[in-house]
């Protein structure tokens, strides 16, 4: 095992820096400057303005200064927000995000594997259908309705939560329930798949026939086969939620790091964009190959070792 | 199989009917969708015959109204009559969800096709390019697209659709991987039938069957996609409506009036649940292997 993750650690890295190279220059192709909004700037502190970024050099030397920033862990100085570095944002707001995603994956585990098994062990009973056609809303309803309608019934109407802001464990109920609902019922509709294949898997008869009790044969046996399809699904979703959502943290006023990254694209401010692709990319190919080791640990059949 | 094809062919999709009509969920969604369409196609003109008012129609004295009988989902905040703006903006996303998509089976089915035809080498790098993309932040390139293009509509679903067709492409591919192996392509093969020709005329419409499954679910995704950027303000421009910039108005009013959000945000939720249980139907309907 451990020499395969060694390797795949290493096949990492081209990967990343075609990710780097690609979305480096797309942004600076695209149209816009950092420093063309509203305000007219004198051309004078214009060119002062590119010279303190290094845009005045040609592109190909702005990019390998880039390269060689990143590989020293530096992500360069926001244009938007001239008082802070990229690393100083991202710090900033990585904590507060990382904890709405925690909020919001266990929220989904529970209810999501919880919903799973019901539908997978009541197959085809009014419990199925009502897990799964609650599931399928969940899928329907986007975030941006969710949140919204939560506000309104739960802080406006009822006052349970506030409405917006962070601070203390209210703050993080709402949001990390909307960002929660859509990948529980993802998750409870792959649990359902997963489980149902090997419902009737041979060693899972075997179980049965050595007079394990149901319960235990649904948990060590049943659940981790069934668990595969959520495993693959759940890498990604967690890399995304990660950096935050935009709608969600836009939606509750949280202070995280989703919002900057379209404001960012907007406003052309090249390097904390660049900060949150790295830091994305970076973190979608850790969890895809996480999701790969917890391969090897769910299903004995899989072996790396060639 | 190969053989009889076309007779295999037609008994499949009849198969996968009979198999549809059985799956009450799947007929209901299927109902609903098309009801809700066709509200969206004739509404807007019903309510301006027999009310006199388009999407845009302001009628200030009678701004930030709760429904009534004069108009049913209420009026915005400038006046507007909230049933025909939901039905209209209803509309936008249908055609963006359903050109959107289109756009991305299209470009995947051939990229995958191609991919998984010529093999090798090339596969290889096609595959990889694809594995980049796949990386890549799905936002990040639609915001990209979408300020050089500009913000109109069609660009927003053009931009969409480059950027949904990677999963088509990979499931093409692995459907051609196995195809081309098989008997009716060898023997295409051997009667000197050129490349383009096997992709197009017999490697595609056997893929068929994966491609409209996937299609009928990338419209919900496609339409969600579109309402997410006109949340943002990257989507359909005012004074069009689009479903996405309805809720982001009514979210933004919904402490004084409620009917705002709760109306447009039902009707999408609607629209998105008849659809996806149409999806999965048909995907039971047409890959019954895939149901257990």
């Amino acid at each position: 095992m451990g020499p395969f993750i060694i390797r795949r650690l290493f096949g990492l890295i081209p990967t990343l820096l075609i990710i780097v190279t690609l979305s480096f220059f797309l942004i600076r192709l695209a149209p816009g400057s950092p420093f063309s909004d509203e305000r007219a700037v004198p051309p004078e502190v214009k060119a002062d303005l590119e010279a303190k970024y290094g845009l005045d050099q040609p592109l190909w030397a702005q990019y390998f200064r880039y390269v060689g920033n990143l590989l020293r862990g530096d992500l360069g100085l926001s244009m938007k927000y001239p008082q802070r570095s990229v690393n100083e944002i991202i710090a900033l707001g990585f904590p507060v995000t990382l904890t709405l995603a925690s909020v919001a994956l266990v929220w989904a585990l529970l209810l999501g594997i919880t919903a799973g098994i019901v539908g997978a062990v009541r197959q085809n009973t009014v419990w199925d259908y009502g897990a799964m056609t609650a599931a399928m809303v969940g899928i329907s309803v986007p975030t941006f309705v969710l949140g919204p309608l939560m506000v309104l019934l739960l802080s406006l109407t009822l006052y349970w939560f506030p409405p917006a802001g962070w601070g203390t464990w209210r703050h993080i109920i709402l949001p990390g329930i909307t960002l929660g609902t859509i990948r529980a019922a993802y998750i409870a509709r792959l649990t359902r798949g997963g489980m149902l294949e090997v419902v009737r898997a041979d060693y899972i008869r075997t179980a049965r026939a050595k007079g394990l009790r149901e319960s235990l044969v649904i948990q060590r046996h049943m659940l981790k086969g069934g668990l595969l399809p959520v495993v693959t699904y759940l890498g990604p979703a967690i890399a995304f939620m990660m950096v935050g959502s935009v709608v969600v943290e836009k939606i509750f006023n949280t202070p995280g790091i989703g919002p900057y990254f379209v404001d960012a694209a907007f406003n052309r401010d090249y390097f904390l964009v660049m900060g949150i692709v790295v830091l994305e990319s970076v973190f979608l190919l850790l969890m895809n190959l996480l999701v790969d080791i917890a391969y090897g640990f769910l299903d004995p059949r899989i072996r790396y070792e060639s | 199989m190969a053989a009889n094809d076309l007779v295999a062919g037609t008994s499949l999709w009849f198969d996968a009917w009979r198999r549809l009509r059985k799956n009450r969920m799947a007929v209901a969604g299927g109902v609903i969708v098309c009801a809700l369409t066709l509200a969206c196609l004739v509404g807007p003109r019903i309510v301006q015959t027999t009310w006199g008012y388009g999407y845009a129609t302001q009628n200030l004295a009678y701004g930030a109204k709760p429904p009534s009988w004069d108009h049913w989902f209420g009026t915005d905040f400038h006046g507007r009559d909230l049933l025909t703006r939901v039905l209209y903006g209803g509309r936008v996303s249908l055609q963006v969800g359903l050109l959107a998509a289109f756009v991305s089976a299209t470009v995947g089915t051939i990229f995958g096709a191609v991919s998984g035809y010529i093999g090798g080498r090339v596969d290889s790098v096609m595959m990889r390019f694809v594995d980049i993309l796949y990386v890549l932040p799905y936002m990040f390139l639609v915001i990209i697209l979408v300020t050089i293009f500009g913000k109109s509509l069609l660009l927003v679903f053009t931009a969409l659709g480059l950027v949904g067709w990677l999963m088509t492409a990979r499931i093409v591919r692995g459907q051609v991987l196995s195809l081309k192996e098989r008997e009716f392509v060898r023997a295409a093969r051997s009667v000197g039938v050129g490349g383009t020709a096997i992709v197009f005329r017999h490697l595609i419409p056997n893929t068929l069957g994966p491609i409209i499954v996937y299609f009928t679910l990338t419209v919900p995704t496609m339409i969600l996609q579109e309402a997410f950027l006109s949340f943002l303000g990257l989507g359909v421009q005012a004074p069009r409506p689009s479903l996405g910039a309805l809720i982001n108005e009514g979210a933004n009013h919904m402490v004084i009036f409620w009917w705002e959000l709760v109306f447009p945000g039902s009707f999408m939720a609607l629209l998105l649940f008849s659809m996806n249980f149409l999806g999965d139907g048909l995907r039971d309907a047409l890959d019954p292997q895939l149901k257990s």
